[in-house]
């Protein structure tokens, strides 16, 4: 009864960061979903891991942190393109036809 | 036996990311990406994974959120069309409904010293890590390139 429930979560959480890449049309809110996503997917490798012995769940810790590393990427980047975006005056990701705005 | 700590951490974690995407405004809606935050350090923190559970307060509740709410103080914050604070709020009772009724608990391996995961992080995986701090430098100069004033 253990791991189902952190996979359920994991996998609830996952679904809606799906939904919100697909289907938002704000820049940070889909930035959201991708953190959700991510999110999820370490909740479960460390949900997974405690069958591992001690060198197998320090693997998977700092494959974890990695991951924050590219969460932190991934965040910075989408909060500089809304900002740049804002100041155009371009709010809904649809407008973008362009690779040079 | 119910684990109160999985009974809050779950309903934190699904009631925040819903109210994360659904919210009408989205300053409320971080609110809920932090509640969400919370609620998987808690998961951390139940699985023995201590380290990660204060990572992900500092590194997610304190900087990650905090940057969004310091991006809507330059630019309006967006606003969607409808709200879905029910969905949010049946989301995290549903959660917490359900396992309140089941004999549940959090897998619980064995404790990491930091010591191990230190060892394992700048020895082992030392390559992994530089690569990732590499694509962050470059995901910050990237981001200064963007907003730097003056550019046609």
């Amino acid at each position: 009864m253990t791991l189902p429930v952190v996979l359920g979560v994991s996998l609830a959480v996952f679904a809606l960061g799906i939904y919100g890449v697909l289907a938002k049309r704000d820049i940070l809110r889909i930035a959201i979903g991708g953190t959700l996503m991510l999110s999820a997917v370490t909740l479960l490798l460390v949900a997974l891991a405690q069958a591992l012995p001690q060198q197998g769940m320090a693997t998977v810790q700092a494959f974890v942190l990695v991951v924050w590393a590219v969460e932190a990427v991934e965040a910075i980047v989408a909060i500089a393109l809304f900002l740049y975006l804002a100041r155009k005056g371009i709010t809904d990701i649809d407008e973008l036809r362009e690779l040079k705005w | 036996m119910i684990d109160a700590l999985l009974l809050v951490s779950s309903a934190l974690c699904l009631g925040g990311a819903a109210y994360a995407l659904g919210a009408r405004h989205l300053m409320r809606g971080v609110l809920g990406l932090a509640a969400f935050f919370i609620g998987a350090a808690g998961l951390f923190a139940g699985m023995g994974a201590w380290f990660l559970a204060a990572g992900q307060l500092f590194l997610f509740v304190g900087g990650v959120v905090a940057l969004f709410v310091l991006a809507f103080s330059s630019a309006p914050t967006p606003v969607q069309r409808e709200g879905t604070l029910a969905a949010a709020c049946a989301a995290g009772a549903l959660t917490l409904a359900l396992l309140a009724f089941l004999p549940v608990s959090l897998p619980q391996g064995a404790p990491l010293p930091p010591a191990a995961l230190a060892q394992a992080l700048f020895g082992e995986y030392g390559l992994a890590l530089e690569i990732a701090l590499l694509l962050l430098f470059a995901g910050i100069v990237g981001a200064q390139y963007l907003l730097a004033e003056g550019r046609a």
